[in-house]
């Protein structure tokens, strides 16, 4: 009968990924001057009910809005579709995500704010917590009492009651904290909604490490020790990342060490090419969400009537709206068609 | 007799003797705004080499500004506004430091904090990297250029008081002191002549 859920559920997500765009019909909307035609061409997407008419194109307010809400759309369709399921604690778990940036946000708000007003959260949510309730709060001492997780009310608590408050801290602590929760998903045989070593289970790992890797990168390049990285996130199985992470004193370290490993070579010889044209490592998101999607494209191919057909659809999902945000943000930053198209460029696993 | 930057000349032996003094003061004077003026185009030359970085900096500034724009496409205006929260408001001190009687106003970075937070999209904290390297490089910039502003203004105020004293306050003075001298030995030609005459007539009238 669980199978059976799934198997509706997996059946039915792949009906909705034929809703997601084709990459070639993307990248050809970067070459798209008028901002008329391009409109046009979006109203027959899931992102055309959104924008009212071609003048919201050149709305970066109403292009991230919508962008927000057709993610959050979706997100909300697959989790009705696996209500009532296993699925659905999984779901609500990965997606939690959004709830922790947005604690965060307001975290941030509430301690560095300098008017009520500035509270800048995103508008997806409600998966694991109550985001409405919590930004109505306006001491961060509120905040932790109306949490009813306490795992993370205790991250805050401490966190607020350290001497020097500082951001990483938060970030490093939470980031951690939202990977075990996801990985908590894989312990024990009778509790867990998937096995460590279905497609799933897999997936969930792949993911949990590509995000991990993620914050490490961006902690690492912020001078932040690896040691005290790895302090902070505490005892997490990905053994090699993190002997790596921990003996790397700066991101060139840790990017000449991730070179050294088969799986993150590509990826970091991406960053590190960024490095070397502009400086910097700003492509870091880039790389890993492209590593996400094509890590969950290859495990979900090994079972498509799975949950990991489920979880590629949100990585499939969020990899999408981060390219569209690209386009059309690049549109209104009049960023070279180029540059966009660098950015879109999917190599295949086997290019590397 | 009235001199432009004298004043009214008396022809006295005393007023002379004051002359002289001020005319030797002015002449130590000049002396001193020329090492003066030495000293600030010397300053002054130091400083050009290092003007001439401002291409340097000013194209670092695009380059972040170019980082900006691309951390605003990949990121979006919510992440770039939770990047200015997390952005303390940079501090800076103004003091003014005295380089050869010139006071010269200095900006020092008080504090000058980065958004720290792992959180944020690299390209954000890509941009704002950026932007702290071209602050950072173009602070010294601004402070050298106030100095030079200030160190330019100061010297033409030195050149054109050493103009002011060699070509028009000091010839006044040496003018007024040749009429003085002159009026003086004409007064003393007529007391001789006068003195002159009247022993001749005394002379006279004894003989006589």
């Amino acid at each position: 009968m669980v199978k059976a859920k799934v198997r509706y559920l997996a059946v039915r997500t792949h009906g909705l990924y034929s809703h997601l765009l084709d990459l070639d019909e993307m990248r050809s909307w970067a070459l798209i001057d008028s901002d008329e035609e391009l409109f046009n061409r979006m109203t027959n997407t899931d992102y055309g009910a959104f924008f009212e008419g071609p003048q919201d194109l050149s709305n970066v307010s109403k292009v991230e809005e919508a962008i927000y809400r057709s993610l959050s759309v979706r997100f909300r369709r697959l989790l009705s579709l696996a209500r009532g399921t296993k699925m659905e604690l999984l779901l609500r778990n990965f997606l939690s995500k959004y709830d922790i940036e947005n604690l965060r946000r307001i975290v941030f708000s509430l301690t560095y704010g300098r008017t009520p007003e500035e509270l800048y959260l995103i508008p997806i949510g409600g998966f694991k917590l109550d985001i409405g309730k919590l930004s109505k709060t306006t001491k961060v001492e509120h905040l932790v009492d109306l949490l009813e997780d306490r795992g993370l009310a205790k991250i805050i608590q401490g966190w607020y009651a350290s001497e020097y408050r500082e951001p990483y801290r938060l970030d490093l602590s939470l980031d951690s904290y939202y990977v075990r929760t996801l990985l908590s998903m894989l312990e024990g045989i009778r509790k867990s909604v998937v096995k460590k070593r279905s497609p799933a289970g897999q997936l969930i790992l792949s993911y949990a490490e590509s995000y991990i890797m993620r914050s490490a990168l961006k902690a690492l390049y912020l001078d932040i020790k690896g040691d005290e990285v790895t302090s902070i996130y505490g005892k997490l199985p990905f053994k090699r990342l993190m002997n790596v992470i921990n003996s790397s004193s700066n991101i060139n370290e840790l990017l000449d060490n991730l070179l050294k490993i088969e799986p993150y070579k590509p990826y970091a010889y991406e960053i590190m090419e960024a490095m070397k044209e502009v400086g910097e490592p700003w492509v870091i998101e880039h790389t890993i969400q492209k590593k996400i999607y094509l890590e969950s494209l290859r495990i979900s191919l090994k079972r498509p009537v799975s949950e990991a057909y489920i979880l590629k659809y949100l990585n499939a999902t969020e990899w999408e709206a981060q390219n569209v945000k690209t386009i059309l943000l690049g549109r209104i930053s009049k960023i070279s068609r180029d540059t966009l198209y660098k950015l879109l460029e999917l190599p295949t696993t086997t290019s590397f | 007799m009235s001199f432009r930057s004298v004043g009214r000349v008396l022809p006295t032996k005393g007023f002379l003797i004051r002359l002289r003094e001020r005319t030797q003061l002015l002449k130590s004077g000049v002396e001193a705004l020329k090492m003066k003026r030495d000293q600030l185009v010397r300053e002054s030359q130091e400083l050009l080499e290092f003007l001439k970085t401002r291409s340097e900096v000013e194209k670092k500034l695009e380059e972040a500004y170019r980082m900006l724009k691309l951390a605003y496409t990949a990121a979006g205006p919510t992440e770039m506004r939770k990047a200015a929260l997390l952005t303390m408001p940079l501090l800076t001190e103004v003091k003014v430091r005295s380089v050869i009687g010139v006071e010269v106003p200095e900006i020092e970075f008080k504090e000058f904090h980065l958004a720290a937070s792992p959180s944020l999209e690299a390209v954000v904290i890509a941009a704002a990297r950026k932007f702290a390297e071209a602050v950072n490089e173009l602070l010294p910039l601004i402070n050298a250029e106030a100095k030079f502003e200030r160190i330019a203004e100061s010297l033409a105020d030195t050149m054109r008081k050493v103009n002011a004293l060699e070509k028009i306050i000091i010839p006044d003075h040496e003018a007024a002191i040749k009429y003085i001298e002159e009026a003086l030995e004409e007064d003393m030609l007529e007391e001789f002549l006068r003195v002159k005459k009247y022993r001749d007539i005394k002379r006279r009238e004894e003989l006589g």
